[in-house]
């Protein structure tokens, strides 16, 4: 009989998060010149650049689902600066994030999901 | 220099304007996320308006320890540990820990931001010796 060793994934923490399309367009109207320079990474600006409230609603859900997941308390703008998110085919995004002092390495993987005026991403990290 | 009460009304407007509140329902004792219903977008949106409206800059550590929390002495599984809770009371002195540190849970710390956290905050960035009973207490 052949024995196979398989390595199983186990789920390491689930993040959700969901944002009105609504409240993202006021935030960027107030905020757009900050948000640019505060929140988005040096690659983000120079994927976009124009922010559209679509962009920022999935950038903004996909991070703070991914930080979720780490089980992480919240680090503000610096912590989201320090996420990397590469859209996939279709709705599936990879995320990556070292966070600060400590160099801990994170990986995950997530898709977006939207219902009228939200839009959501939901997160998930394999140990 | 800016008057206490000065400095309370125009949080307490700041904040209604981000979280969409009435501004009798902003009190000193109220909390960000608990009680006044912050998300994570809304804390970067006080951030952002508290700047403008007193037109400073806020440090990413000064209000929310990020710096504090990457650091594996003062967080394990979870838990915010004695020493870490110590460097947060020396660190963030404008932060209230109350019952927070009966049971320490990192993903509960943002209870813990309230308005007076805000009001310390400012009345410390714009050079007020200290806070008497109406502002802060």
């Amino acid at each position: 009989m052949l024995l196979v060793k398989q390595r199983i994934a186990t789920l390491r923490g689930v993040g959700v998060d969901l944002v009105s399309r609504n409240r993202v367009k006021q935030f960027l109207s107030r905020h757009g010149d900050y948000v640019r320079e505060r929140f988005l990474n040096s690659s983000e600006r120079r994927s976009f650049k124009r922010l559209s409230p679509q962009d920022f609603a999935e950038l903004f859900t996909a991070k703070e689902a991914f930080f979720k997941a780490c089980g992480e308390a919240w680090m503000g703008l610096e912590g989201f600066q320090g996420m990397r998110m590469k859209r996939c085919q279709g709705d599936h995004f990879e995320m990556e994030w070292r966070t600060g002092t400590t160099n801990k390495l994170y990986r995950g993987e997530g898709h977006f999901f939207r219902s009228g005026d939200l839009v959501g991403a939901q997160a998930m990290i394999w140990r | 220099m800016i008057m206490e009460k000065e400095l309370f009304t125009k949080v307490q407007q700041t904040l209604a304007g981000a979280l969409g509140v009435e501004e009798s329902d902003i009190t000193p004792e109220a909390s960000l996320k608990r009680d006044l219903g912050a998300e994570s977008i809304d804390f970067i949106d006080i951030v952002f308006r508290l700047e403008k409206a007193f037109d400073l800059k806020i440090p990413a550590g000064d209000l929310f320890p990020s710096h504090l929390l990457n650091d594996e002495r003062f967080v394990k599984e979870g838990m915010v540990t004695a020493e870490g809770l110590t460097e947060l009371r020396t660190k963030l002195p404008y932060l209230e820990l109350g019952e927070f540190t009966k049971d320490p849970q990192i993903t509960k710390l943002a209870d813990c931001f309230t308005v007076k956290m805000l009001l310390r905050y400012l009345n410390d960035r714009l050079g007020k010796s200290s806070c008497s009973d109406q502002c802060c207490s």
